[in-house]
């Protein structure tokens, strides 16, 4: 088994750089070496870079497979609706997996499936016994990464879910957590945070909250971003009725009951005293602002000047930055709802953001200082334009994380993102004067410098259709 | 230090009169082919142009309007194919000192790499100034909106093909008549006083190509030549003035109603200004800025004749392989190299020049299939391609790399290969990506993958029959977007041009192909013929809706060899 002779992950938090680096390293040698002759995705990626079962240090940036396609690669090959060839899925699971999925219980399966959710439902009891999870990204591209994990998988996440971030932020079980999400979504973070307040006692003491009423499945993530429609008929009804629909009621119910139902639950634990972890997307926590703004008098809920007074320790957690084309930008969002969210002292509430994605078993939380950190036992480092990995302790480039637990016995977690960054001590060039003003001594990223990458530059005449 | 060039060009009369000591300039750096801020630019490349006023900008054009009267054009044609020749030998003799100096400049600008910018402009001549006279001023009959016809005596041929359903049966039944087939198609003279130019900077030169059609086009003029007013790119500004400053020192008189500049898209007025000057406006550009442009040029009151439009937007171009291409046992004659290798090293030239950042570039290569015993598979047609790509990769490298964005499409096609419906055959440490595509293929991913091919990125699509290619896959495709395919194909016997490839060249045109070149040629398009459907008559004339198709060969396979030749002697010399 992988990992098993790496120490607990409490111990990496307060463990010397080089000697980090030095487990990691090994780590991630047995991680690739135990993946290698089991996953044949991953297998015939590496073989294709020149890659063989035994991973040499100046190979490493050759095993990272790009977040933006490796688990969306079914669209390659099954198409972009996997329910309509369940059986294509699977095999194409198969090859994306360490561990061999019973092929005589793909009979059991339907022939094809009306839902992608139905599918994966149909996945999830049928392999009950493995306790698998499925999640996804949050899809807004129309096709939507699906990533498949277990229970120690998911443990894992839970707990960098409860040690990094709500540790990082200094959220525990007296918070009350009122998560802007859907309870039922098969969206990463939101599975995630649901998770973690299960392991603080929050969700059994009635404290976490999740207050977008319905739920939030694959397909109808799909036809309200509207930007994949199924082919024929089903596409013209998704285009035509089913994505205005959506749309008119995510704008018109979902948001609105959404809003109203978080300021109850604010002013309730106004009331109760207990601090707040609110948690939510940019825009949805932007509509609580400006309905806070818009109800004005009263109670002190909202109006410029007199913002809800919070109690302390209370915190506003962002996810997810911003999908699409939105009239305000972060700093706008952050502003506004710091206009009318305070805290008892007077001091406007914190707003804390937290980078993670669907391919990643992590979360790097910012700090006190604004900067983003990782979990130690993620090995991190930045990428130039050639795919190589920048040396030096203070860098600029796509970031890249080899996670040697994050993928369990499942596949292996390397991967290159699609952020450009400023990193700082990484895992192989940690500078004690490049600490963050926080004092954690992990690798960073600064604040304010996450970039989404565009692959490419378009000009000139040179199209895309 | 940082080597300082002018971004504009003003004819001398202008330049005394406009710029002053007291003008102000704007500033570029240029790194690595990307603008860069002035601290970053150390040791690079500095572009500068004049920030002119509304009242400079006036005094602009009146010069030019004065000058365009006062301009001799005796003997138009003739000096300006002079000049032009002289400039070119003066570029290619080796003796120029000033070449590696412009060359490393431009690679800076650009970021093609000096290897890449020496080779496309050492085969300059491929693009001839005397053809560009002669077809500006040539006599089309009715028969050319039935059949390629030839254009004015020059190699090649051309068709006009008819917007509108009723109009083109109509044509159709009146052209069984060899009567009208062979009445002149008389289109109605509406020579432009002023062209506005607004030229892209994705492949060197756009601005240079406007410039040299309109001062072609003005060898049918009584009047003087027209003004070209011509915005700069500002990813680009380099090359244009050069070739100006040069062609000045040769006849500074051709060049009298030419200026180049930049100027901000964003500035209402004086667009407003320029547009309501032009009874041309021709821009070589992103689809988005034409529409900037479209929707200012809506604005602007009415001229006194309506404002006529060019547009050159996105595109996309191919190539095509025919099965007697890929015949085992077949050699080019001078060499001896088997034809498949001069055909892939020729379609690979098609894709690497300009790294397919222009819409010139083949993207995808259809090759048609034969019975194994007798042809090479198309498996061996795309090892034979990365051959050719990997060789061409040693001689006009990219100058700026990153490989992350083909490292990015090796893995998605190499998953893809998972499935079986592609096979790779580049590798993954290769700047450039080959891929052999399983057809049929539905018209989605067929897009898809046309839009993967940037950065030398091209698909192997085999096909049972190249008629397949119309009508199966570009005939899915909006017209607006097809410009150019690459051939090789047809009877490699036969001196002319095989009817197999002209009924293939007529079902091109009919989907929305608009030039068709011989393979290697991709990159280099004639003047003379057609630019997205228009031609250079296009400039002074006005016709019906439609565009025209032009077949830039008449002798297929003796031109390929002779690129090959060319590219060959290159390679030789670089080995």
């Amino acid at each position: 088994m992988i990992g098993t002779n790496l120490p607990p992950l409490t111990d990496f938090w307060t463990m010397p750089a080089a000697q980090r680096e030095w487990l990691l390293l090994a780590a991630i040698a047995e991680t690739h070496a135990w993946h290698y002759p089991r996953n044949v995705a991953y297998r015939r990626m590496a073989e294709s870079r020149g890659v063989g079962a035994r991973l040499e240090r100046q190979d490493l940036a050759r095993v990272l497979r790009p977040t933006a396609q490796t688990f969306k690669s079914y669209v390659g090959t099954v198409g972009a609706f996997p329910q309509e060839r369940p059986v294509a899925f699977l095999q194409w699971l198969s090859d994306q997996l360490s561990i061999e999925l019973p092929r005589d219980r793909w009979k059991r399966f339907r022939p094809r499936y009306s839902t992608l959710e139905k599918l994966l439902q149909d996945f999830e009891r049928i392999y009950e016994d493995f306790g698998f999870e499925v999640t996804t990204s949050s899809g807004t591209s129309g096709r939507a990464t699906i990533m498949v994990r277990d229970r120690p998988t998911v443990d894992l996440a839970v707990e960098c879910f409860v040690q990094a971030t709500l540790g990082v932020w200094g959220v525990g079980s007296a918070h009350n957590a009122i998560f802007m999400m859907p309870r039922q979504t098969r969206i990463a973070m939101a599975r995630t945070a649901r998770f973690g307040a299960e392991r603080l006692g929050m969700q059994q003491a009635g404290r976490a909250h999740f207050t977008i009423p319905f739920p939030a499945d694959p397909d109808r993530v799909r036809i309200r971003t509207g930007r994949t429609f199924r082919p024929g008929w089903q596409g013209a009804f998704e285009r035509r009725i089913g994505h205005p629909f959506a749309r008119w009621m995510d704008e018109r119910v979902v948001q609105p009951r959404a809003v109203n139902q978080t300021i109850a639950l604010l002013q309730k634990a106004r009331q109760q005293r207990t601090p707040i972890l609110l948690f939510g997307s940019l825009v949805q926590l932007h509509a609580l602002s400006q309905e806070l703004r818009r109800r004005g008098s009263g109670e002190g809920s909202g109006q410029p000047g007199n913002p809800m007074i919070l109690p302390a320790g209370s915190l506003v957690g962002t996810g997810g930055g911003l999908k699409h084309q939105y009239p305000y930008t972060p700093e706008e969002i952050r502003h506004d709802l710091q206009a009318v969210l305070a805290l008892e002292d007077g001091q406007p509430i914190p707003i804390r953001d937290v980078m993670g994605m669907a391919e990643a078993n992590w979360a790097a939380p910012q700090c006190e200082a604004g900067n983003y950190h990782f979990p130690p036992w993620v090995y991190v480092v930045a990428l130039n334009d050639d795919d190589e990995i920048l040396d030096g302790a203070d860098v600029i480039g796509l970031l890249a994380f080899f996670d040697p637990l994050g993928g369990g016995s499942l596949f292996p977690s390397f991967f290159k993102t699609t952020d450009q960054i400023r990193l700082r001590n990484s895992t192989g060039h940690s500078d004690a004067q490049l600490r963050c003003p926080c004092g954690r001594d992990t690798p960073y990223i600064v604040e304010g410098t996450i970039q989404r990458v565009d692959l490419w530059d378009e000009a000139g005449c040179a199209g895309q259709l | 230090m940082s080597a300082v060039y002018d971004g504009f060009w003003f004819p001398s009369s202008i330049r005394d009169r406009v710029l002053r000591p007291d003008t102000r300039y704007e500033y570029l750096n240029f790194r690595e082919g990307t603008p860069v801020p002035p601290e970053e630019g150390e040791g690079g490349v500095v572009i500068r142009w004049p920030r002119l006023d509304m009242e400079a900008w006036q005094q602009i054009i009146t010069a030019l309007r004065s000058n365009q009267k006062q301009v001799p054009t005796e003997e138009w044609s003739v000096r300006l194919l002079k000049a032009i020749s002289r400039v070119q030998d003066l570029w290619k003799s080796q003796g120029n000192p000033l070449r590696q100096k412009v060359l490393e400049s431009l690679a800076t600008c650009t970021g093609h790499s000096v290897g890449m910018l020496d080779f496309a402009l050492s085969l300059l001549d491929l693009a001839s100034v005397e053809d560009l006279h002669r077809a500006a001023s040539c006599h089309l009959t009715q028969a050319v909106k039935g059949q390629f016809v030839r254009l004015n005596g020059l190699a090649g041929w051309v068709r006009f093909f008819e917007q509108g359903q009723w109009r083109r049966l109509m044509t159709r039944a009146l052209l069984r008549s060899a009567s009208y087939q062979n009445r002149p198609w008389r289109l109605q003279q509406n020579p432009p006083g002023l062209i506005l130019g607004f030229a892209a900077g994705n492949v060197p030169g756009i601005a240079l190509l406007f410039i040299l059609l309109g001062l072609a086009a003005a060898t049918r003029e009584q009047s003087g030549p027209p003004i070209m007013v011509v915005k700069n790119s500002r990813r680009e500004p380099l090359f244009t003035p050069l070739v100006l400053s040069a062609l000045e020192m040769v006849d500074p008189l051709l060049l009298e109603t030419t200026v180049v500049t930049v100027w901000d898209y964003t500035d209402p007025d004086l667009q407003a200004y320029l547009l309501a000057q032009a009874d041309l406006v021709v821009a070589a550009a992103s689809n988005e800025t034409i529409g900037e442009i479209e929707k200012m040029a809506r604005q602007v009151p009415a001229p006194s004749r309506p404002t006529r439009f060019h547009w050159h937007g996105h595109k996309v171009s191919f190539s095509t392989v025919g099965r007697e291409c890929l015949e085992i046992g077949r050699h080019e004659p001078k060499y001896g190299t088997p034809l498949l290798e001069v055909v892939a090293l020729l379609a690979a030239l098609d894709v690497a020049l300009w790294n397919q950042q222009g819409c010139l570039s083949s993207r995808v290569h259809f090759v048609e299939q034969g019975s194994r015993s007798k042809y090479h598979s198309p498996e061996t047609y795309s090892q034979a391609v990365a051959h050719g790509l990997r060789l061409l990769d040693r001689l006009i490298p990219k100058e700026v790399s990153r490989k992350r964005h083909i490292h990015n499409l090796f893995d998605k096609y190499q998953a893809m290969a998972a499935g079986g419906t592609v096979q790779v055959f580049s590798q993954y440490d290769d700047d450039f990506l080959v891929v052999l595509a399983n057809s049929p293929m539905p018209p989605e991913r067929f897009q898809e993958m046309i839009n993967d091919c940037q950065g030398r990125t091209v698909v192997v699509l085999p096909v049972r029959d190249v008629m397949e290619v119309p009508d199966q896959y570009l005939r899915k495709i909006p017209r607006q977007y097809l410009q150019s395919m690459s051939i090789a194909l047809g009877d490699p016997d036969l001196p002319d041009i095989d009817p197999r490839l002209l009924s293939y060249a007529q079902a091109l045109g009919s989907v929305g192909i608009t030039g068709i070149r011989t393979a290697g040629r991709g990159a280099f398009p004639q003047l003379a013929y057609s630019w997205d459907g228009f031609i250079p008559l296009d400039l002074t004339t006005n016709r019906t809706k439609g565009y025209f198709t032009a077949l830039e060969f008449d002798q297929p396979w003796a031109q390929i060899y002779e690129t090959y030749d060319l590219v060959r002697q290159i390679l030789d010399r670089n080995r």
